[in-house]
């Protein structure tokens, strides 16, 4: 497995240290303006450092030795780090690497490559990946194959989404990827991007790399083009050379977690032009298959992993950490290292995903829902409503707020009567009573909103000036502190309570020495040195990527006038009054006696797909709905015109997500009920419900529906039935699974019995539920009279031919259901005798199970004769 | 009755080009002998033990349904299917044909299937799975005996393959395509694979040329004259547009469920009464016919049934007085802790849903994919409905399914149909001690030997010291002394000369093999002569 021109021997690889490379950059924009005062690695996910949950999980795995990449802002990594647990430790050994000149993936792998630390299997993971998997299997499985054929250099892992949904909600790119169905080699990887995201995503991407290095960049955009016109992947038919199937699938969302053989350093380095991971190394790995190289896919069942790449992801992933996904990563396990004044984290878990730490002071006539977290030295005024939000430590918020769905970081103070959905607000934002915050807004460190001002949506708000190349820095805004605002929030005046002076507290002192880290190679010659490379390149490096060259920092004058603003000292005010209008804030956005500059978005950006407020469900079919209109437009050009199925594909999650709505409006209300009772009743099978439970889901159900104990039984008794069957058009297809593949011919005898024998089946499983909700001897006759309907495919059972399958059973069933004692020799009496009125017509069931009800009689008559001689 | 209303078409095909030169001079494909018997009499045996009476076989071109009617008359007489024999014109292709016949088709469900295939799947469980399923059409798909990629290069395609996309549970048809040639590019519609997540590929799967079609289906093939073979052009068109075509469909089955508002309003509002009403539709065809048959296996069950059910009846009768009332007293206790517990099970039904809180409040927009994570972590992969779609059927372990589409099919076949262990029940011929099936008016020369899974037609003669292995052979056909036969096919009235010796080869009619020849993976076309003493290794020799 070591790469041949470093072959230490065998002993060198019995001996082999697990390592895990950790970038902290992930070489992108799409946090700013935040990045450009703080690495995307340190912002707070429920109130915990990124990081601290990649580190946490690459350390639960047993890694041995990690290294933390750091390019831009390294120098607030490094004292993160040391300020933390990791570099006390002995196990794992954090160790950081700085370069900050790399301004791509593939540098930093070139950059590692020289630095010849990596000598054997390695992890590589960004350092804002949010998991709970396992890694042992998929190294077992990587090692292994490695060991078989030295070519398969790479693994990655995949998370299987199961709506189309999952992906918007996450913020993600579609993904089409091609696998080996037995070996799970990667064949073709392709990002599918929708017009909106591929432009958000070009946005993203560095041009100048494009520019030098045409020939792959070239290969990708042809493939994308292609991909996204026509809506039909090609596949070259030779990949059915060497294999019998081949997996296309659209719901793998990549984690970009991936177990790398050190030949994938040694990849980099000889094609210097390899910038990004997947669009330069995935791609020119697969495309060139005379080399041999092969990529595999570990494909995760149930476990967690997730990205936080945009603003959207970092919503969805603070729920999940708030509903308990990514156990143990939730805040009451307060695993996290957290110090400042309120020292070690301390929550503690309430019902409805609620976690508050320990120290908070909430009114008492605040009302807290459900998915929230609330750090320690949060105050909540009376009268506020707040749910699905994350509290900082420190965090004010003033009397009658209403705050849903945001993240407001450590200090943040919102005034009275303040209303905020589904926004970011970072450290030592001030916003002004009677504000209003819209959904998707972002307001970047130490923004002030004046009072009474409403934040259009999605603005994006940042005491830094967003340079443009067409306007050129005045002096003034060149003069700021190096410092830089990270480190002078605690000096930030006090906004009306005392604990928030303290806030700043918590965060980490700007540098100490113990950061250059003696484990590092390349930071192992002094100290000293390193802090000045740190200080050269401090200067030039700012935001989440180096490539910009402008500096982007927030004038001192800018960061003073915010400050003062955020008090409540109206002489202050008065004095800066002129200064603040030469600094020409945005008012329309942050308002009068606000403090904050916009920041334009990338061209092509789409907020509403990528900001941190929830994208509109419509927006759901748009992205999968793009090729509707071609085929719409006629069914001459069919087979040009591509596929027909995006009504369909559009449709039906929606559909779904619906519930008993399948199949259009006009439903009738029998048929609805049906359905939801079976549908309730299925879930009880898939869940493996005990009965109890089962009992308390349908009684809910004929509750709320306002029903008869009867009417719940004859369908779940249906249900029972069909499911002997397969899957009926009726049924949401999340419980087909249940349902067998295929019908027995109930015409033979084999398949009567077959059949038969299913049924038997789910009685023994289910017939209790059944008698259950079976309460007299009326029941018993009205469940008869259902068997009949469904056994004709009569009444709410016309459209469902399962029935059908059972009419030649019809007696066997009722003897079945006597056996069973789920419907007593009374009730069959009753039924016959009902029956005998009826039309000739409808006695063929009657007719049917004549045999049956004659042997009854006779079984009767002797048990009357038993009784009468007992007495 | 939606149950079993379905008619069958059999696609007998014309004289098949890809045959040759088994089907040269005159022989049609249907006609072709497969283990001594037409190759058209293994569908129509399936249907008569399916219990089907009738059936409708479309010809291509007068030739084949002249060269069939004797034997389609003949087999009828004996009690088998009734055939309403159809010619079409011979540049129809198998979509082409069926539009022809579409006006003669009543039922809510038609079997088409090609007549060469050769299966003991129950027909009648077939059309089962496709009407309860709901699905637009179901395709009848086999495993190929060898993978594709054994007769491949790596890095070149694969010849003469079906590409078919199922689902994760194999129930889904999603997509198709195929070439008798070779295909270089397969072009997937992305929308296909995004409706269900995943799209697996198969190169080592075929369809078997039996479809299920619904109704609707037939009117869609009649609406696109532009596809002219069913697997090639109608099946890949419906399965990159079934999810369009799957909406009128729905909606018409939403349209019968408000057609039978009423009424079921009527049976749930009140009265048990109501609902015998509904019974008195009527039921069309002969589906109930089995219901009698299912009788007797009904009353055959009970005696056995009323046997034990003496003790335990009484037993359930004696308890009977009381066990109502605890039932009921256990009922109401369930009802009142079904109430406490209600609220209870409201939120625990809010909180399994991940995020989804709150949606009632005004201010919070649904998220998609809200509570997506429970969704993921609900184990299997989202099985899909097969209603309004393409199904699968994949043809179960156990169970023979082959067709008869290409010259080394053809031999193929015929040694499965002569091996007991494989297909021969097919044929309903009972082999002998020795495993094969040698009829009395065979004539065998001294030291002769016929081994195992051979069929020898009537009136054979079998020269002296000739050995005959794993070779099925027509009537009247003439072995010399020291032939060898070896994994052959001999169709009617061949005659093998001394001292040849033939192996894995295909002999039509009236052909004749002359003294100590040597043959391996040839075809002789029918009357074909070939010389004394020659030699031929994989050729095909036939008139001109």
């Amino acid at each position: 497995m070591a790469p041949k021109s470093k072959g230490g021997g065998a002993e060198e690889k019995a001996k082999e240290v697990l390592t895990a490379v950790l970038l902290a950059d992930s070489f992108t924009q799409r946090f700013r303006p935040i990045t450009v005062e703080k690495p995307k690695v340190l912002l707070p996910l429920v109130n915990v450092p990124l990081l601290e949950y990649t580190l946490e999980w690459l350390a639960l795995n047993k890694v041995e030795e990690i290294l933390v990449f750091c390019c831009a802002h390294a120098d607030q990594i490094k004292a993160h780090l040391a300020d933390s647990k990791w570099l006390k430790q002995r196990s794992p050994r954090v160790s950081t690497v700085v370069s900050t000149n790399c301004l791509s993936l593939g540098e930093a792998m070139r950059s590692l490559d020289q630095k010849d630390i990596i000598k054997g299997t390695f992890i590589l993971v960004s350092g804002d990946t949010v998991s709970n998997m396992d890694l042992g299997p998929a190294l077992a499985a990587h090692k292994e194959r490695a060991d078989r054929d030295k070519d398969a250099i790479m693994t990655m892992v995949m998370k299987p989404t199961h709506e189309p949904h999952q992906r918007l909600r996450l913020g993600d790119t579609s993904l089409l990827v091609a696998l080996d169905s037995s070996s799970q080699r990667l064949l073709k990887y392709q990002e599918l991007d929708s017009p909106a995201a591929a432009a958000a995503a070009a946005g993203g991407q560095r041009d100048s790399s494009s520019a030098h290095h045409g020939a792959h960049h070239h290969h990708h955009h042809h493939h994308g083009r292609r991909g996204r016109s026509s809506q039909v992947w090609k596949l070259d038919a030779s990949l059915w050379s060497e294999r019998d199937c081949v997996q296309v699938r659209t719901d793998l969302i990549d984690t970009n977690i991936s177990i790398c053989s050190p030949e994938v350093l040694l990849m980099f380095s000889d094609n210097f032009d390899y910038q990004s991971l997947k669009r330069d190394f995935v791609a020119g790995t697969l495309s060139e298959e005379e080399l041999g190289k092969k990529i595999h896919c570990h494909i995760l069942q149930g476990e967690y992993a997730a990205r936080v790449h945009n603003l959207r992801s970092y919503d969805a992933v603070s729920r999940d950490l708030l509903a308990r996904w990514a156990f143990p990563f939730v805040p009451d396990t307060n695993v996290f290292y957290k110090a400042g004044p309120w020292g070690p984290s301390s929550y503690r878990y309430a019902r409805g995903h609620k976690y508050l730490e320990a120290v908070t002071g909430c009114s008492r006539s605040a009302q807290l829902g459900r998915l929230l977290a609330v750090g320690a030295g949060a105050a909540i005024g009376d009268g506020c409503i707040v749910s699905q939000s994350v509290l900082g430590r420190g965090v004010s918020i003033g009397k009658n707020c209403r705050i849903t769905g945001c993240y407001l970081q450590d200090g943040v103070v919102i005034g009275d009567n303040v209303t905020a959905s589904h926004a970011l607000l970072c450290e030592g934002v001030v916003v002004g009573s009677g504000a209003t915050i819209s959904p998707g807004v972002v307001l970047s460190y130490g923004v002030v909103v004046g009072p009474r001002h409403n934040v259009p949506a999605y603005a994006i708000v940042s005491l830094c000036k967003q340079i443009t190349t067409e306007v050129s820095l005045s002096d003034d805004e060149l003069e700021y502190a190096s410092a830089g605002r990270v480190s002078s929030s605690s000096g930030r005046p006090p906004a009306r309570r005392a604990r928030n002076s303290t806030s700043g507290g918590g965060r980490q002192p700007r540098r100490s020495n113990a950061a250059s880290d003696s484990e590092s190679s390349s930071s192992s010659s002094s100290s000293d040195s390193d802090s000045s490379s740190e200080e050269s390149s401090s200067s030039s490096t700012f935001g989440d990527t180096l490539g910009v060259k402008s500096m982007e920092k927030p004038s001192a004058l800018a960061v003073k006038a915010a400050q003062v603003l955020a008090g409540n000292d109206k002489d202050q005010k008065a004095q800066i009054a002129g200064q603040v209008s030469e600094l020409g804030f945005a008012v329309h956005l942050v308002g009068e006696g606000g403090a904050g500059y916009e920041w334009p978005m990338t061209d092509g950006y789409s907020a509403e797909l990528y900001s941190i407020a929830p994208p509109p469900m419509t927006l759901a079919e748009h992205v999968y709905d793009s090729d509707a209109e071609n085929d719409a437009a006629g069914g001459a050009s069919d087979d040009a015109a591509g596929p027909g199925t995006a009504r369909g594909a559009a449709d039906e999650p929606g559909e779904r997500s619906g519930g008993a709505g399948r199949g259009g409006a006009a439903l009738d209300p029998e048929t609805v009920f049906m359905q939801e009772v079976g549908e309730t009743f299925l879930r009880c099978v898939k869940e493996r419900f005990a009965e109890t439970n089962a009992v308390i889901e349908l009684n809910g159900l004929k509750i709320a529906e306002d029903r008869t104990f009867a009417d719940c039984a004859r369908y779940i008794f249906t249900a029972m039935l069909q499911l002997c069957l397969p899957c009926p058009g009726w049924v949401s297809p999340e419980y087909g699974c249940l349902f067998p593949a295929d019908a027995p011919d109930s015409s033979s005898k084999d398949g009567k019995l077959a059949l038969l024998s299913r049924f038997k089946q789910q009685l023994g499983e289910w017939g209790n539920l059944l008698r259950r909700f079976l309460r007299s001897e009326d029941d018993q006759v009205e469940l008869l009279l259902t068997l009949e309907e469904f056994c004709g495919a009569e009444g709410v059972f016309e459209a469902d031919s399962s029935g059908t399958a059972f009419a030649p059973l019809f007696a066997n069933l009722l003897q079945l259901l006597y056996d069973g004692e789920v419907v007593e020799e009374a009730a069959i009496t009753s039924w016959a005798a009902e029956k005998e009125h009826a039309d000739e017509g409808e006695k063929l069931f009657l007719q049917k199970s004549a045999a049956f009800l004659a042997w009854l009689k006779e079984a009767e008559e002797d048990d009357s004769d038993e009784e009468d001689s007992d007495e | 009755m939606p149950g079993q209303d379905f008619q069958v078409v059999i696609l007998a095909g014309g004289e098949c080009k890809r045959l040759y030169p088994l089907t040269s001079a005159g022989t049609v494909k249907a006609m072709l002998p497969v283990g001594g018997r037409p190759l058209i009499s293994y569908p129509l045996r399936n249907l008569a033990e399916a219990g089907i009476k009738s059936c409708i076989v479309v010809a291509i071109g007068e030739a084949v349904s002249s060269s069939m009617a004797s034997y389609l008359a003949a087999q009828e007489a004996a009690g088998g299917v009734s055939c309403n024999v159809i010619t079409v014109p011979e540049e129809c292709g198998t979509a082409d044909a069926l539009r022809l016949v579409a006006g003669q088709v009543s039922a809510e469900s038609l079997v088409v299937a090609s007549g060469d295939i050769l299966t003991d799947l129950p027909l009648r469980a077939l059309v089962a799975t496709h009407q309860i399923t709901g699905a637009l059409a179901t395709v009848l798909v086999g495993k190929r005996k060898t993978s594709p990629t054994a007769e491949t290069k790596p890095g070149k395609a694969p010849k003469g393959v079906d590409y078919l996309g199922l689902d994760p549970s194999r129930q889904l048809l999603l997509f198709a395509a195929s070439s008798p040639e070779v295909l270089r590019d397969i072009q997937l519609p992305l929308a296909a694979v995004q409706a269900v997540g995943s799209v697996t590929l198969h190169s080592d799967l075929q369809d078997q040329h039996l479809y299920v079609l619904s109704r609707s289906v037939l009117k869609l093939l009649v609406a696109k004259p532009a596809l002219s073979s069913l697997k090639l052009d109608f099946i890949p068109w419906l399965t990159r547009h079934q999810l369009k075509h799957s909406q009128p469909a729905a909606a018409a089955a939403a349209g019968g469920f408000a057609g039978r508002a009423s009424a079921g309003g009527a049976a749930a509002g009140g009265a048990t009464g109501s609902s015998f009403l509904l019974l008195s539709r009527q039921h069309s065809g002969g589906s109930f016919g089995s219901l009698t048959s299912a009788g007797s296996l009904t009353a055959a069950g009970m005696p056995a049934a009323a046997a034990d059910g003496g003790d335990g009846s009484s037993g359930a009768a004696a308890g009977s007085g009381t066990g109502n009332s605890s039932a009921a007293a256990a009922g109401s206790g369930g009802a009142a802790g079904g109430q406490g517990s209600k609220a209870a099970a409201a939120a625990a039904a809010g909180s399994n849903d991940g995020d989804g809180e709150g949606r009632g409040a005004a201010a919070q927009p649904p998220m998609p994919g809200d509570g997506f994570m429970a969704l993921s972590h609900s184990g299997s992969a989202a099985a899909s409905s097969r209603a309004g779609r393409v199904g699968v059927y994949l043809v179960p372990e156990g169970h023979y399914c082959a067709r008869v589409n290409t010259v080394q099919a053809y031999g193929d076949v015929n040694r499965e149909v002569a091996a007991a262990d494989t297909a021969l029940h097919l044929t309903g011929m009972s082999v002998s001690k020795y495993d094969n099936v040698v009829p009395p008016s065979v004539s065998l020369g001294t030291k002769a030997t016929v081994g195992p899974w051979c069929i020898v037609g009537e009136d054979c003669v079998i020269g002296d010291k000739s050995s005959v292995k794993r070779t099925v052979m027509g009537r009247n056909c003439k072995l010399g002394a020291n032939v060898k036969l070896i994994s052959c096919v001999l169709m009617d009235g061949v005659s093998i000369a001394d001292g040849s010796h033939v192996q894995n080869s295909i002999i039509c009619s009236g052909a004749a093999v002359q003294e100590r020849c040597t043959l391996k993976d040839c075809q002789v076309g029918p009357g074909f002569v070939v010389a004394q003493a020659s030699e031929h290794k994989a050729e095909t020799l036939a008139k001109t």
